[in-house]
């Protein structure tokens, strides 16, 4: 397995998605509207951009198919996804890069002023 | 059961992919908050990236239209360019050649991609077939 920091910078919307399955099992249509809400509309996702971006997460194991169904009165053609270990690592990892990257560009703002 | 658009367009994708997730798209695309045109344009440029970075003759095909689209499009503007500084009295007859030579243009593009995509399937269904008889 591979360490979580191999799999850095993730893409905004990468993370985005990785936020959103951190907290509980999602549906495709729901990661986009989850993740439109999170960002204020700056990241909007279509069904295309969405599912080759969770192609390659389930590929790289980040995250997987949940066995969870869809409810009586949901469309049964969604799918559930969610993190896997790796995957929550991951976006810890990416969350403190980019902390501390904001760390950083704080200071030397600061330094400047 | 998509509609006839859909059903080409999702066809654009890897059958792998489209197998997998397919009719989740579907689903999504149906749905009635969803804008049905942006959800389309967004199926048909990803469905070309993963083409064209997926291995197979398809890289090939999407590259060639990439091509294409790229030289129309500086085509057009260098044709657009030249048109206003000459500014050439063109008649209506070659208006409709030029007209006539992009539609057929996109009819052999069009043929092209369908051919290829018949092969792969033929190429795929006689290789389980030899293999289902060995």
């Amino acid at each position: 397995m591979h360490a979580p920091e191999e799999y850095l910078p993730l893409t905004p919307a990468e993370f985005q998605v990785l936020l959103a399955l951190a907290e509980g099992d999602r549906h495709g249509y729901a990661l986009m509207l989850e993740v439109r809400a999170a960002t204020n509309n700056q990241v909007r996702l279509g069904p295309g951009t969405l599912y080759t971006l969770l192609d390659r997460l389930l590929s790289v194991q980040i995250i997987e198919e949940s066995p969870r169904r869809p409810e009586q009165n949901e469309d049964q053609r969604r799918r559930y996804y969610r993190l896997t270990g790796l995957g929550r690592c991951v976006a810890e990892a990416e969350a403190k890069r980019l902390e501390s990257l904001l760390r950083a560009a704080r200071r030397r703002l600061s330094q400047h002023a | 059961m998509p509609d006839p658009l859909v059903a080409i367009v999702l066809r654009l994708y890897p059958e792998e992919f489209r197998d997998r997730f397919g009719p989740q798209i579907e689903a999504d695309l149906y749905h009635p908050d969803t804008n049905r045109l942006t959800a389309m344009l967004d199926i048909l440029g990803s469905a070309l990236r993963l083409r064209a970075t997926s291995p197979g003759s398809y890289i090939w095909l999407t590259a060639g239209l990439l091509a294409a689209v790229v030289v129309t499009f500086a085509g057009s503007i260098t044709i657009g360019s030249a048109n206003r500084i000459i500014n050439p009295r063109l008649d209506a007859a070659t208006q409709l050649y030029a007209l006539l030579f992009f539609a057929v243009l996109l009819v052999v593009l069009s043929v092209l991609l369908l051919a290829v995509s018949w092969l792969q399937t033929y190429r795929k269904m006689a290789a389980k077939c030899s293999k289902s008889k060995t």
